[in-house]
């Protein structure tokens, strides 16, 4: 029922993901617009390590495990770059006309929107961030 | 995978139309093009989203620096073609409201007179 997948900190690596949940979506007949709400939350915050999350250049790997439990999804992304609590974030203004908004923070407030709950902890040193989303 | 035409409609007035999916992997593609344009003294940047299947913030970034850029010379982003899972990304961060969006071409081509006879009085 659950399925990994671990990513090198490159965003070419983006692709292979989407792919491992699309595969994992056709498998579980799950709709094609929960995946791509999944694949787009997924997009966000793993960009979001690879591009912001080390200190350093070296190589790294990211784990992501997906995971149905009756009519809900778990996806669990863990990482061992910098302490990081997405959930911590204030949202964009989204009052503001368009063009005279900060261009950051639109992200995490996207797969905020898209997903049911998100949950943060810390685990041995590691950022494991947990998006739930009801399938139905 | 991402592919783009520019087709350019009057003076000034080019229609964007990119193919596949618009994120993290392949937004400069697109912000590329658009900087182009806008050195090319673009005024009004229509999207056509109708081939668009994806998109996500970082695509998002590009039509906000589109918007930033065409405002400060008086020119606009025109976005068309939205099909529901990019119209559902644009509504969660409350984009529509500052960019005119256009169900046709041919309700383009109306707005697009407009902006013409509104230029051609001026002179």
């Amino acid at each position: 029922m659950s399925s990994k997948v671990i990513l090198n900190n490159d965003i070419r690596e983006l692709q292979r993901l989407k792919q491992t949940i699309v595969e994992y979506g056709k498998a579980y007949q799950i709709p094609d617009a929960v995946i791509q709400d999944v694949n787009l939350a997924l997009e966000e915050m793993v960009s979001n390590i690879i591009l912001h999350g080390y200190e350093n250049t070296g190589p790294h790997q990211i784990e992501v495990r997906v995971k149905k439990k009756g009519d809900v999804l778990f996806l669990e992304i863990s990482d061992d770059g910098k302490p990081f609590n997405p959930l911590m974030v204030p949202s964009p203004d989204l009052d503001t006309p368009f063009e005279d908004r900060e261009i950051t923070g639109m992200g995490i407030h996207l797969a905020k929107a898209l997903m049911d709950e998100l949950d943060y902890r810390t685990e041995r040193g590691k950022n494991i961030l947990m998006l739930t989303k009801r399938i139905s | 995978m991402l592919k783009i035409t520019v087709h350019e409609k009057t003076v000034g007035v080019f229609t964007v139309s990119p193919e596949g999916s618009i994120d993290t992997n392949t937004y400069t593609i697109l912000e590329n093009k658009i900087d182009s344009l806008l050195r090319n003294e673009a005024t009004v940047i229509v999207f056509d989203l109708s081939a668009v299947t994806f998109i996500s913030s970082a695509g998002i970034r590009v039509i906000l620096k589109a918007q930033k850029a065409l405002k400060q010379r008086k020119g606009k982003v025109v976005l068309m073609n939205l099909q529901p899972q990019v119209k559902k990304v644009f509504e969660i961060i409350n984009v529509l409201p500052s960019l005119s969006v256009f169900a046709s071409i041919e309700e383009l081509d109306q707005y697009l007179d407009h902006v013409q006879r509104k230029i051609t009085e001026k002179t």
